[in-house]
């Protein structure tokens, strides 16, 4: 990397010889020049990306940003295995040096801190387009902009997927939401007969000829929740609509009852008009146009052809709205909900989710890579082989005889034992031997993940998930009547997946802690004098 | 302690007086770092080496080197006027490892039973021909192969390091193939000697002391590919001495070298070791028997994995009661075994001419004197009587 000192400015030169005169392991990382070299691309894209032009009317959504990111994301590999190469250059360990054990951890972290940096550099961009996005117009006016849309598409007859037909009362009480709410009554010791008198009294259904030639109210169907009303899932779990959506909205939802007036729905066009004008390059709706057309037709939405209701009128099917304005309004809900998701979320979630991924990829390499640093080459693929051979055994039996990883978790822990014991041998030996090694070096790749293995262990061998405490009855609605069974609660699979969660997580924190005591061992093996 | 210094100082003097700037230039330096001196007499000695070095790079000399030689005359009553105390005192006879009866079997080859001491500040000479166990004892004595039979102690006594991983932390082994490093050769050699703990100024000091003294002072910019191999076997060197290993072990350091090379390197390996302030003990193996005989207090020649002879090379005389003689000239076989045909002697030819086994009833004196009564012109005479060379001879 001294070609990058080179072009380096002399802070970093000074730093350089710094780190190599007065904390020469941290230097042999080389984690410095790689911070720099990192940052500078990292902020030459950023700014790139930052006087990259936006288009309101025709915003980047998540999948447009992948798009930039993905390619970038070729030279962050690279960079990492460049780096990989830089690091395993300058190997102190290896020269009897007069360091300290606890330099190890410092190692360790410096290193999955070099490998996971270079994916700063198409994160970044990332981040950067987000935020461009979600800062094209500001919280206050997306809000008004967002409310409108939401409170305006009712008059396009856009909602209808959640309105539902039904002949009579009977009808609509004894259609999924008897069998969806009942059996959940029942469970939680309340009264079904309640909830359907209140049920009534909230839903009102839609008959055929009812509105004729009217404009048809529309109702909320009583297994529609409030929160189905948003529309889209991405707004279900984003904060920032349930935070800031204007309450005239969801009032608006949960009330219902609205006037349909010509007067009214003109003006809601028009709002609607406003934002076509604003966030697409689509023609305006012509307001007056449709709203004759609605009256002089009974319209009724795509879902309203269910056979289950033998009701089925091909003929009536509202195609004035693909014709009008649909994939308008689909294109306006989109760049609005695009808009939305970056203004929620600071990282794009796919993206966020890739570099938690990337924490562990690096973490696992690094592992291997201190290894790698500290024994032998031929050692190493050594117990590659070995390791590779006894896993494709052990497989071949767990299939033939059926074990369901009894077999794997028992010589598992088998293997932990006696690699123990072994590791401690290479602890104290006088002569190098390379059976003690392999047991060390199986030791060490062990150690990350030993919780998480004693948990499966726990599980699957000793049935330790059997908390009779966590079940609970569970009511199933069956035509013939009710039936139950035991199921474990949402708390018993919380646990279980918190427990899971900390056994990782704290085999990868006790690894790093343990690294000073590997160390030792690796470098007592690596200095033992060998037969030939 | 006073006649240490004084002789350092004559030494120094004596070769100011015969204008030999290079010697002056680098006893000047360990003067400085085995006494007491002042930094900036220190830096001094540093930056006038640097200066020698620079002018015998550019080929100036003349003007500028009396310059320098003024310089110099200035720094010596310098560090003369205050007269600074001994650094560190070492024991110069401590024992540092003691192996015993060490045996080690390599497929068909078989090291048997050797036994040697290294003491501190002291050249063993490692000597033999090819396949003969040399680097193998190497190898054992670093602690990279086990013995079979026998024992190798380290520090016994001295220090606490009982573990090889202690142990080596005080042992430096130079291999004949040096392995490639990356960056340059400043850089490479501050490395080391902060990986050895050696960190801040004593860091700075330490690289250029031991560039500068060992002559890399135009190559420090250098990289790997950018050196010869002599050179690049002066990095290795500087690289290991940087941090002042107790023990230094180089296989076949003179081999890839010219005469001049091995010569300044092998001067430069005697001057280092006996360093009063950090003494390193040297063990070398080579070929280039005069050569290492010249350096080495202790010699042990090596034959068929055995230890033919294990000394000092004074000691070889009394081994034989003859005379080997080496000699060359502008004469033939016949006209040398004409003259020499009252006297009782073994005439060899080889490549380098012709080796001659005679008693001591004749003195190598009446051997020259038969010589020139004959005309034989001699281009080439050694006396290796008293050198390891003669134990090539199969009778050993």
């Amino acid at each position: 990397m001294n070609w990058i000192l080179k072009i380096a400015p002399k802070w970093l030169t000074k730093i350089d010889t710094f780190l190599r005169i007065n904390y020469v392991w941290i230097w042999a990382t080389r984690i410095h020049l790689m911070l720099y070299f990192c940052l500078l691309l990292t902020l030459f894209f950023a700014l790139i990306f930052g006087i990259y032009p936006l288009d309101i009317k025709n915003l980047l959504n998540v999948r447009d940003i992948s798009n930039y990111y993905i390619p970038l994301l070729i030279p962050a590999f690279l960079l990492m295995g460049f780096y990989v190469f830089q690091a395993v250059l300058f190997n102190p360990d290896k020269r009897y040096t007069r360091g300290k054990n606890w330099h190890s951890i410092v190692v360790f972290l410096c290193m999955q801190l070099g490998m996971f940096l270079p994916f700063l550099i198409p994160f970044s961009t990332a981040v950067i387009l987000n935020v461009k996005i979600a800062n094209i117009v500001s919280d206050e006016e997306f809000i008004k902009d967002r409310n409108s849309f939401l409170t305006c598409g009712f008059y396009l007859h856009n909602a209808s997927d959640y309105f539902g037909y039904y002949e009579n009362d009977d009808a609509y009480l004894k259609s999924d939401n008897k069998i969806y709410f009942e059996p959940l009554f029942r469970r939680n010791g309340q009264n079904y007969d309640d909830y359907e008198k209140k049920a009534l009294r909230d839903s009102i259904y839609f008959h055929k000829g009812v509105f004729k030639n009217n404009r048809p109210k529309l109702y909320r169907n009583a297994n529609v929740t409030t929160d189905d009303l948003y529309l889209n899932s991405e707004f279900l779990k984003n904060p920032f609509i349930k935070t800031k959506l204007d309450s005239a909205v969801l009032d608006f939802y949960i009330e219902q009852n609205i006037n349909f007036s010509d007067e009214v729905a003109v003006n809601q066009i028009g709002k609607l008009n406003y934002l076509l004008s604003k966030y697409s390059y689509f023609d305006l709706i012509d307001a007056t146009k449709i709203i004759n057309d609605k009256k002089n037709n009974n319209y009724i939405g795509y879902n309203f052809k269910s056979s289950t209701y033998s009701y089925n009128n091909y003929e009536n099917y509202d195609y004035t709205a693909d014709y009008y304005y649909n994939s308008k309004l689909n294109d306006l809900n989109s760049t609005l909900t695009n808009i939305v998701v970056a203004k929620a979320n600071f990282i794009p979630r796919s993206i966020s989710s890739f570099i938690s991924v990337m924490f562990y990829v690096t973490y696992f390499l690094t592992v291997l890579i201190l290894l790698f640093k500290w024994i032998n080459w031929k050692q190493f693929l050594l117990f590659l082989l070995i390791i590779g051979v006894l896993l494709a055994l052990i497989g071949v039996f767990e299939a033939i005889f059926s074990f369901r990883g009894f077999l794997i978790l028992n010589i598992g822990l088998l293997f932990l034992i006696v690699g123990f014991i072994f590791t401690f041998k290479s602890y104290v030996s006088k002569t190098f031997k390379w059976w003690n090694n392999q047991w060390s070096i199986f030791i060490f790749l062990f150690m990350p993940n030993i919780f998480i293995f004693l948990l499966g262990y726990f599980s699957v061998v000793l049935n330790f998930w059997h908390w009779d405490y966590f079940k609970q009855k569970y009511y199933k609605n069956q035509y013939n009547g009710y039936d139950w069974s035991w199921q474990y609660t949402e708390e018993f699979y919380k646990l279980q997946s918190q427990v899971s969660f900390y056994s990782f997580h704290s085999g990868l924190l006790m690894f790093v802690l343990l690294l000073p005591f590997l160390h030792k061992v690796f470098m007592r093996l690596h200095a033992l004098p060998k037969r030939s | 302690m006073d006649d240490i210094f004084e002789l350092r100082i004559n030494e120094i003097e004596l070769a100011l007086a015969n204008d030999d700037l290079n010697r002056v230039s680098r006893r000047m330096m360990d003067l400085t770092h085995d006494f007491d001196c002042s930094a900036d007499q220190k830096m001094e000695s540093i930056i006038f080496r640097e200066k020698y070095n620079l002018n015998k790079e550019l080929g100036k000399s003349g003007n500028n080197n009396q310059v320098l030689k003024t310089e110099y005359a200035n720094l010596l009553n310098s560090v003369k006027n205050i007269h600074p105390n001994l650094l560190v005192l070492n024991n110069q006879s401590e024992i540092i490892c003691n192996a015993t009866d060490i045996s080690k079997t390599l497929g068909s080859f078989v090291l048997q039973k050797i036994s040697l001491q290294l003491q501190r500040g002291k050249i063993i000479g490692l000597v033999g021909e090819n396949g003969n166990g040399k680097t193998t004892l190497l190898r054992v004595l670093s602690g990279e192969i086990t013995v079979d039979d026998g024992t190798v102690e380290y520090f016994s006594g001295i220090t606490k390091l009982t573990t090889w991983e202690e142990i080596k932390t005080e042992l430096a082994f130079i291999p004949q193939r040096i392995e490639r490093w990356w960056g340059n050769v400043y850089d490479y050699i501050s490395y080391n000697a902060a990986i050895k703990g050696i960190s801040g100024d004593e860091n700075i000091y330490a690289t250029n002391f031991i560039i500068h003294r060992l002559g890399l002072s135009n190559f420090k910019n250098h990289s790997w590919s950018q050196l010869s191999s002599g050179y690049k076997l002066r990095v290795e060197i500087a690289k290991t001495l940087v941090w002042n290993p107790k023990v230094l072990m180089l296989d076949e350091p003179l081999a890839n070298l010219d005469l001049m090379a091995q010569e300044l390197l092998l001067q430069d390996l005697k001057d280092l070791t006996a360093s009063l302030k950090h003494p390193v003990t040297l063990i070398l193996t080579s070929q280039q028997l005069h050569e290492v005989e010249t350096i080495a207090d202790t010699v042990i020649f090596l034959k068929n994995g055995r230890s033919v002879f294990n000394g000092n090379t004074d000691d070889l005389e009394k081994l034989e009661q003859d005379y080997t003689l080496e000699l060359d000239g502008k004469f033939t076989y016949h006209d040398l075994a004409k003259c020499l045909s009252d006297w009782k002697v073994k005439i060899e030819k080889n490549s380098l001419g012709y080796t001659v086994l005679m008693d001591k009833s004749h003195s190598v004196k009446s051997f020259f004197e038969i010589l020139l009564s004959n005309n034989l012109e001699l281009t080439y005479f050694r006396n290796i009587s008293n050198s390891t060379k003669k134990l090539f001879n199969d009778k050993y």
